[in-house]
């Protein structure tokens, strides 16, 4: 433990994941890890191959193609131990695109997913051409990046991490009898090469790491009833190395988990009605991710996830962008890859586009969706209008070269508001309400209705009271977002690890979502348990 | 060749007694064959060092798709992966690894990651027995089916064709998948066991939306032989829900007769099979089969749900049949967890079987299942209907209590309200809160069982008809 460091001292992941100017991301050397693991024995240089099937597609005569190589590592410690490797080449004729994808690094295996791509675009174009603008190509030219980590997770022996983890565990039980803790922990690092025939190239390492810390004092009778339990709710995944276990704060944090799990054992069952409610920043990052963030997916928004995922409440950009109000004006909701720490962040997207960050929903106003340099074409009557370049976000990506290249979720950020609100001040501003401290929800195939659940404690007078059980929230996402009054003010942001699975087949993706406490009007409670 | 625990294996060889030696296909060089599974299997132990014993599971295969949106082809794919699990199990300690590079030096490295997470782990005498000395081959259903692999590029866009053609004829929109594959599954144990089987699968979804997002209708099946996927079928059944399902009118929420499409059904059955037929967790008190009165004990034995239904799975179903065995090695054989509305059998592991049987056995749950139905047809169903609502499928269904089942979700792509039995009319989605439980007490008519929608674990659902489903809260998306 001498290693350790002191910015998570508020127990907040804030302080680590601080906002950082694009120019940061251009700035980083070239990491030793890098070198090492493209010159391993025997390995191919991949940067290589996938020029060469980048070159290959060119020749068999696509307008534009593209070569992933991803080599990537994960480990749960001291259970489980994976590598994977994959090449997948996407093309575009006639208008139309291919993608073949495989586990075999070699040159004719780069051939093979090259042509294949061909044949396959040729034959969905089924003789005829379509017109695709692709935008403004990337200007990247053999870039390198690695995310920076203070300790790269696979780095560190597993029986060092466990000792670590065991340590906190031990830190928790040891303090007293009758308490137990439980911590998980997992880490993943990628290496991904990327080619394009826009004479694009890079290659970028991006880390992972995911950590679970509750504490219990339960007996089996609270136990079945699901209580006397506390979380580490600010740990979840970051895009950082070891250091995101090791500066967790977890040490100091055990007596106040101790003491919320001991407090949330005594629960009175709440009332159902409408209530003023107060929601943590981790209850309004869910909110965001699930509601704003889908909706404003430019593809789900246009049919193309109809028979996946669904579509969007928010339908039809063209007539909506720039004027209608998703939300009261003290929200504003901007998306970025460029956030310290974030899941999302790259330094180039899987169509070698430099992400720029753009906020979707600005004082409650809808004006942008998430694109990617196809898509950003379809809202090109939109930023003429506005006098705004058509381009890409840098919101392409897909988790493995094995898997197509999609929109797929930027870090999403809730901004603060000017004035230095807390969360008890919001609920110093409640006469009688309910505080939701942690929230999950499911959302309709338009992310219109939802339902929600988590811990939550009654508000009286102003101070958080008893905790409650068997309440569940139920809402409509452009009414909720309409009714909330106050939000939380500069240090009040927090951020979150998230993730969503899209597509047909599905592949699931990592981002981060940031938000702040907000205070809510007239909220709808329903006991859960109630049939109708 | 390399011995471990003194005993020589014989992966190479067929001493073992178990029958795999049927004919097989041609893999085309798309995923790995049973040769280039046994080649890969010798090399893996042939670098392995260090006793004890090695599992290995191998999953190849070669995956081709197309989607569909907006009336045209948007994306494709086509893929092939093998991935190789190892597990290094010595005394009772294990330790798991996976990779996809096939290479020496990359087995090699996986195997010493393997061996350093031995050291991390305690041996743990819950964990891992030692392997069946299997006696009982596999059985071999029929589930490969040239012609699904034969469905290439061009087959599947003519396939997004067939839904696209009919939905622009009616100025309305189709999206929809198409995804074919062809597989090698293997189980792999360093003493006797080399277990190998080749199978093909299908699956088709199609979603037909209005042109201004008033109405729409889904259809969907999977089948390992893709010759069985009736595309302009599907479509013509997702274009009608799409068309009848225009501007829906509010209902109010409440307790309604019921009649569940076979989609429909799944989505509620399926939770019995994938969250409660555990036997131990039953006898600890877990889930719907826990006997309240006899703690300990499960309610097999008992009458649980209507006496017209029963519930298993059997890999040589006709309709219905899967890989023969789990990845540990343990053959699946036909089992009915439900007979006549009562509980006969629930799944357990070997060290259940071992410890609380006195039987070297396991009762895997395959997760496939087979629902018996009745005679009657959805119309018939209709007609006897004075006030009700036919369901086309659930969405998000998610358990809000394990005890119960009781769980939650909304209804999707087509909702309509009967009344005096016909339906009147196209009306919003619901939430629903209701427990699969409550839904097999309640039934009042069955209809004949039909493959649904459900990828990777197949599934032969009836429609039903049952009272009194609580629909809970109004939900307007379309």
């Amino acid at each position: 433990m001498s290693t350790r460091r002191h910015f998570l001292h508020s127990s907040s992941l804030a302080a680590g994941l601080a906002l950082v100017p694009p120019a940061w991301l251009h700035a980083r050397p070239y990491t030793p890890f890098l070198i090492r693991a493209t010159s391993r024995r025997g390995e191919p240089d991949l940067p290589a191959l996938a020029a060469h099937a980048v070159d290959a597609a060119r020749r068999a005569g696509a307008t534009y193609a593209d070569a992933r190589i991803t080599y990537t590592r994960f480990e749960i410690p001291g259970s489980y131990d994976a590598e994977d490797r994959a090449i997948g080449v996407r093309a575009l004729v006639n208008g139309y695109w291919g993608f073949v994808s495989s586990a075999t690094w070699t040159p004719d295996e780069a051939v093979r997913l090259a042509r294949g791509a061909i044949a396959q675009a040729t034959a969905h174009s089924r003789g005829k051409t379509r017109h695709v603008e692709l935008g403004p190509a990337p200007s990247v030219q053999h870039g390198e990046w690695a995310m920076p980590v203070t300790y790269d997770p696979f780095e560190v022996p597993a029986g060092e991490k466990l000792d670590v983890m065991n340590a906190f565990m031990d830190h928790a039980s040891h303090n007293e009898a009758g308490i137990f803790a439980n911590g998980t922990m997992s880490f993943s690092r990628q290496l991904r090469h990327f080619a394009s025939s826009d004479d694009a190239s890079w290659t970028q390492t991006r880390y992972e790491s995911t950590a679970t810390f509750t504490v219990s004092c339960r007996d089996e009778y609270h136990a079945r009833l699901d209580r006397g339990a506390a979380s580490a709710d600010w740990l979840t995944s970051a895009g950082r190395g070891w250091e995101h276990v090791l500066d967790s704060g977890l040490m100091e944090a055990v007596p106040r988990l101790v003491e919320q799990a001991k407090e949330s054992r005594h629960v009175t069952t709440l009332d159902v009605g409408r209530y003023d409610m107060v929601f943590s920043a981790q209850a309004m990052a869910t909110m965001i991710d699930r509601t704003l963030g889908m909706a404003t997916e430019l593809d789900r928004a246009l049919g193309y996830e109809a028979n996946a995922g669904g579509t969007s409440y928010l339908g039809d950009p063209l007539d909506i962008l720039g004027t209608a109000l998703v939300s009261s004006p003290l929200v504003t909701v901007v998306a970025n890859r460029s956030l310290r720490g974030g899941l999302a962040t790259v330094a180039w997207d899987d169509e070698g586009m430099v992400p720029e960050e753009c906020p979707l929903v600005a004082k409650g106003i809808l004006v942008d969706y998430q694109t990617t340099r196809e898509q950003a074409a379809w809202l090109a009557p939109y930023y003429t209008r506005v006098g705004r370049p058509v381009r890409s976000h840098g919101f392409a990506g897909a988790n493995s070269a094995l898997d197509i290249t999609m929109q797929r979720s930027p870090n999403l950020a809730m901004l603060p508001g000017t004035s230095p609100t807390t969360f008890e001040d919001l609920v110093a501003s409640t006469n009688n309400g309910i505080a939701v401290l942690d929230f999950a929800v499911d959302m309709d195939q338009q992310g219109l209705n939802g339902y929600g659940g988590g811990r939550m404690r009654e508000i009286k007078h102003g101070k958080l009271g008893r905790y409650l059980e068997g309440g569940a929230v139920l809402f409509r996402a452009p009414e909720f977002w309409k009714s909330l009054v106050a939000i939380g003010g500069p240090g009040t942001q927090r951020w979150f690890g998230s993730s969503s699975g899209k597509g047909q087949p599905r592949q699931s993706t990592s981002y981060s979502v940031g938000a702040v406490p907000a205070k809510v009007t007239q909220v709808t409670v329903i006991d859960p348990r109630r049939k109708g | 060749m390399r011995t471990l625990r003194g005993r020589p294996h014989r992966l190479l060889s067929h001493a073992s007694g178990v029958s795999d030696d049927h004919a097989d296909p041609d893999t085309d060089g798309r995923f790995l064959s049973r040769a280039a599974c046994r080649a890969l299997a010798s090399r893996v132990f042939d670098l392995t060092a260090g006793g004890g014993r090695t599992h290995l599971e191998i999953y190849s295969r070669w995956t081709g798709n197309v989607r569909w949106a907006r009336n045209d082809i948007s994306t494709g794919g086509d893929t092939q992966d093998t991935k190789l699990y190892i597990s290094r199990i010595i005394r009772n300690a294990f330790g798991g690894v996976s990779t996809n590079a096939l290479t020496d030096d990359a087995i090699r490295t996986c195997l010493r990651r393997a061996e350093s997470l031995l050291l991390l782990q305690s041996e743990h005498p819950d964990n891992y027995p030692d392997p069946p000395i299997t006696t009982h081959p596999h059985l071999n259903p029929v589930i490969w089916f040239d012609r699904t692999v034969q469905a290439d590029d061009v087959t599947r866009a003519s396939a997004a064709d067939l839904s696209i053609g009919p939905a622009v004829a009616a100025r309305v929109v189709s999206a929809g998948y198409v995804a074919v594959s062809a597989r090698g599954s293997v189980v792999v144990h360093s003493e006797d066991l080399f277990w190998y089987y080749p199978y093909t699968t299908a699956q088709c979804s199609i979603t037909v939306r209005d042109t201004a997002g008033r109405g729409s209708g889904w259809a969907g099946v999977d089948w390992n032989d893709w010759s069985r996927i009736d595309v302009p079928r599907l479509t013509a059944t997702a274009l009608e829900k799409c068309l009848r399902s225009r501007d829906p009118v509010a209902v109010e929420p409440g307790r309604y007769t019921a009649i569940l499409e076979p989609q429909a059904t799944s989505e509620l059955v399926s939770i019995i099979i994938e969250r409660s037929l555990e036997r131990a967790v039953a006898e600890n008190g877990g889930g719907p089969f826990a006997d309240p009165n006899v703690p300990g004990d499960s309610r097999i034995g008992q009458r649980v749900m209507d006496p017209r239904i029963t519930i298993g799975a059997d890999p040589m179903d006709p309709d219905c049949g899967f890989v023969p065995f789990t990845g540990n090695g343990e053959p699946y054989q036909p089992v009915n967890w439900i007979e006549r509305g009562i509980l006969k059998e629930l799944a357990y592991d070997r060290t259940y079987g071992i410890r609380q049987l006195g039987r070297d056995m396991a009762l895997p749950n395959p997760l496939a299942y087979r629902m018996s139905g009745g005679s009657s047809t959805i119309e018939e169903m209709i007609a006897s209907t004075t006030r009700g609502l036919l369901v086309t499928r659930f969405n998000n269904v998610g358990v809000l209590d394990p005890g119960t089942l009781l769980s939650t979700g909304t209804t999707r792509d087509g909702l309509w309200l009967i009344e005096r039995g016909q339906i009147s009319k196209a009306v919003k989605n619901f939430r629903f809160t209701e427990s699969p439980m409550f839904v097999l007490n309640a039934v009042e008519q069955l209809g004949v069982p039909q493959r649904v929608f459900r990828p990777e674990f197949p599934a032969v659902v009836p429609p039903i008809k049952v009272r009194d489903f609580s629909f809970t809260s109004l939900v307007d998306a379309v």
